[in-house]
C-alpha cells in the first residue's frame, strides 16, 4: 500500500470493548492487559497460511439422514 | 439503520481486522459499513440459552 | 438432426452419439469452432482446453463404436467454472493470486463427468474467487451477457451462464453460495439449478464460504440439467459436508406431470425486492400455468428477505474472509478492486455475529420447513429484474440488493432458475422453484412441466449482432 494509507494506530483494550458495546473500569482495563496480549498471541498463532482447500473441523447438518 | 460510524471508531474497527486502507477507500467502506451494521442487528436478537448454531462438530470415532 | 449441432439438448445429442450418427470428435470440433468464433463477444472462456477435449473425443468415439455406453453424457462436451479443479490445467479464480495455480488433481465432480464420458472444453469465468465481480481489473475480461453484450451475464458462474446460451456448450458447472448458478441463468436465459446442501461433493472446488457452497448442473433445458445432476450427486466421505444417503434418480420422473402436487406461490419475495412488473407477471403466469396443468397452488409468505440476506451474508462474509484473511492483508494489491472491497468489509464482521447468524440459519430452517410441510416446491422469482448493464453493478450490493436466491443457500433446499419469458429489451425472465431437502426429482418434475408449455426454448441470442456490437 502506497504512503497515504491510513496509518495503523494501536488499539487500545477500552476501544476493543467498545467495539463489542462493554465498558470498564480503570482498574479492570489495567487488569487485562495481560490477557489481551495473550489473547493476541493466541490469534498470531492460529492465523497462519493454509490452503483454500482446507475444511473447517465444524459442518453443516441441516438435514437428517 | 444505526448512526454512521464515527472516523475513529472505524479506524480502531480497520486496525483490528489488521487491514491497510487508502484515505478513498476508508471513506467509501465507513458508509458500506452502514450497511454490514444495519445486517448484524437483524442477526442479533433475543435467544434462548439453549439456541444451537446450525454447525455440529463431529469427533473422530475409532 | 433437425438443429444445429450447437443448439441440440444433451438428450438429442445423446441419442445421436449412441446411433452412431454422430462422432463425438465432430460435434467437439464444431463447438470448438463456434467458440473460436463468437467467444470474443462473451469472454465466457478463461481457456479452452481443445487438446483434452478432441483427445477425449476420439476416445467417446472409440467407445461408442465399440459398442461401450458410459450413458447420456457418453461424448457430451461440458465447461467447469474455474474454481473446479481440472488436472494438468490452471484453477486460476479469475484472480492474480492464483495466475499460476496448475493442479494435479480433478475435483470430485470433475472427475464423475469424465468417468461418464464427458468432454471437457474448457475453463469458464467466474468472479474472482466467486464473490468479486463482474470487475475489469482482473486477468481476464469479466463474462459478457451473450443476449446484450453491454449486460451482465449474471455471477458468480457468469462465464458457464454465457457459454450455455450462446450454444457453446450444452452444459457447465456452477458453484451458487447465494445465487451464483441461479442468476447468471436467470439472466441468460438457461436452467440452473442449485443442489441440496450436500448432495454433491465439494472437493476440490475452492470455497467462498464453506457452509453455504454447492456445486450444480447449468444447461439450456430442464431434462438436460436432471441427466448432469444425476452423475454429480453422491456421497463423498472426504467431503465432510456430505450428506451420506442413497441418492434417488431426479431424471427417471421427470415427464410425470404436477397433476395433485402442491405449490406455494411466493410473489411477495418479489415485490419486496421492488421488482418489475414483467418478472411479476412472468412468475405470477408460471403459477398459472402450473394450476392449469393440475397442480394445487396457493399463496404464502416467508420471512423477509432481509432475515435471510443478514443471515447469510454474516455467514458468508465470517467464512470468506477467513479464507482470505493472509492474503487481503499481506498482498491486497493482488485482488482486484471488487474483491479487495467486500473483503475488506467482511473483516469487520465479529465471531459471535457469525454464531448468531448460525443460530438464526436454524430458526430460518425451521421457520421454512413449517410453511412448506403443505407444500411440495415453492415458486417465486429468481432475480428482480432481468440481466441489468454490467457497468451498473453496485460494489455492496449483497447488502442493499439482495439476491431472491439467498433464502435457499441458507436454508441448504434445493432451488432451479429457469426461463419464464422475456422482457419487452429482449432480455430473459426467470422464475425460480425450490423444493424439499434431497428431493430434486420433484423440482425437475415441476420445471419440466412448465417448459413444455412454452416456446421459451425455441429462442437464442444472435451472437452475430454481438460480434457487430463489438466492432462498434
Amino acid at each position: 500500500m502506497s504512503a497515504e494509507s491510513t496509518p495503523q494506530s494501536p488499539i487500545t483494550i477500552d476501544m476493543k470493548l467498545a467495539e463489542y458495546g462493554l465498558k470498564a473500569g480503570p482498574e479492570t482495563l489495567e487488569s487485562l492487559k495481560g490477557a489481551v496480549a495473550d489473547l493476541q498471541t493466541a490469534a498470531k498463532n492460529i492465523c497462519k497460511p493454509r490452503s483454500y482447500l482446507e475444511e473447517p473441523v465444524h459442518a453443516l447438518r441441516l438435514w437428517k439422514k | 439503520m444505526s448512526e454512521a460510524i464515527s472516523k475513529e471508531a472505524f479506524q480502531a474497527l480497520i486496525d483490528r481486522a489488521g487491514l491497510t486502507l487508502t484515505p478513498p477507500q476508508f471513506d467509501e467502506l465507513r458508509i458500506a459499513y452502514g450497511y454490514l451494521q444495519a445486517m448484524r442487528e437483524r442477526v442479533r436478537k433475543p435467544r434462548g440459552y439453549d439456541a444451537e448454531p446450525a454447525h455440529i462438530f463431529k469427533p473422530a470415532e475409532r | 438432426m433437425a438443429e444445429p449441432l450447437p443448439f441440440m439438448t444433451i438428450t438429442a445429442l445423446s441419442k445421436a452419439i449412441a446411433s452412431k450418427a454422430l462422432s463425438p470428435v465432430e460435434l467437439t470440433q464444431t463447438l470448438l469452432d463456434r467458440v473460436d468464433q463468437y467467444d470474443g463477444v462473451t469472454n465466457a472462456f478463461i481457456e479452452v482446453t481443445a487438446e483434452l477435449a478432441l483427445k477425449a473425443a476420439r476416445k467417446a468415439e472409440s467407445e461408442v463404436m465399440n459398442g461401450l455406453s458410459r450413458g447420456p453424457l457418453h461424448g457430451i462436451p461440458v465447461g467447469l467454472k474455474d474454481i473446479i479443479d481440472l488436472a494438468g490445467y490452471r484453477t486460476t479464480a479469475h484472480s492474480h493470486q492464483l495466475i499460476d495455480n496448475w493442479v494435479k488433481e480433478d475435483a470430485v465432480v470433475t472427475a464423475k463427468l469424465k468417468e461418464a464420458g464427458a468432454i471437457i472444453l474448457g475453463k469458464l469465468s467466474t468472479h474472482e474467487f466467486a464473490m468479486g465481480g463482474p470487475s475489469f481489473d482482473l486477468p481476464f475480461p469479466p463474462a459478457r451477457n451473450p443476449w446484450n453484450r453491454e449486460h451482465f451475464s449474471g455471477g458468480s458462474s457468469s462465464g458457464s451462464g454465457a457459454a450455455v446460451a450462446a450454444g457453446f456448450m450444452p452444459a457447465a458447472l456452477g458453484t451458487d453460495t447465494g445465487g451464483s448458478i441461479r442468476l447468471p441463468a436467470a439472466f441468460c436465459g438457461i436452467v440452473g439449478l442449485k443442489p441440496t446442501y450436500g448432495l454433491v461433493s465439494r472437493r476440490g472446488v475452492l470455497p467462498l464460504s464453506q457452509s453455504l457452497d454447492h456445486i450444480g448442473p447449468m444447461t439450456w433445458t430442464v431434462e438436460d440439467n436432471a441427466l448432469l445432476l444425476d452423475v454429480l450427486a453422491g456421497h463423498d466421505p472426504l467431503d465432510p459436508a456430505s450428506a451420506d444417503r442413497p441418492y434417488v434418480s431426479a431424471s427417471a420422473g421427470i415427464h410425470g406431470g404436477v397433476k395433485g402436487l402442491r405449490v406455494a406461490y411466493l410473489p411477495s419475495l418479489g415485490a419486496e425486492a421492488g421488482a418489475s412488473d414483467e418478472v411479476m407477471k412472468g412468475v405470477a403466469h408460471v403459477a398459472e400455468t402450473l394450476k392449469s396443468l393440475g397442480a394445487i397452488v396457493e399463496e404464502v409468505t416467508l420471512p423477509p428477505l432481509m432475515d435471510f440476506a443478514s443471515c447469510g451474508n454474516m455467514i458468508l462474509s465470517s467464512e470468506a474472509f477467513a479464507i482470505h484473511e493472509p492474503n487481503i492483508r499481506q498482498r491486497p494489491e493482488k485482488y482486484g478492486e471488487i474483491l479487495r472491497d467486500r473483503l475488506f468489509l467482511a473483516g469487520f464482521v465479529h465471531a459471535s455475529d457469525y454464531v448468531h447468524a448460525m443460530k438464526m440459519r436454524g430458526e430460518l430452517v425451521a421457520t421454512v420447513a413449517k410453511v412448506m410441510r403443505t407444500y411440495d416446491v415453492i415458486i417465486c422469482a429468481s432475480a428482480a429484474t432481468p440481466a441489468p448493464k454490467i457497468k451498473e453493478m453496485p460494489k455492496f450490493g449483497l447488502y442493499t440488493k439482495p439476491p431472491l436466491t439467498f433464502p435457499f443457500n441458507v436454508t441448504g433446499m434445493p432451488s432451479l432458475s429457469m426461463c419464464c419469458g422475456y422482457s419487452a429489451s429482449g432480455l430473459p425472465l426467470a422464475v425460480q422453484i425450490a423444493g424439499h431437502a434431497f428431493e430434486e426429482a420433484t423440482v425437475y418434475r415441476v420445471a419440466q412441466a412448465y417448459e413444455a408449455t412454452t416456446t421459451w426454448r425455441s429462442r437464442r441470442p444472435d451472437l452475430d449482432a454481438g460480434l457487430k456490437a463489438l466492432a462498434a
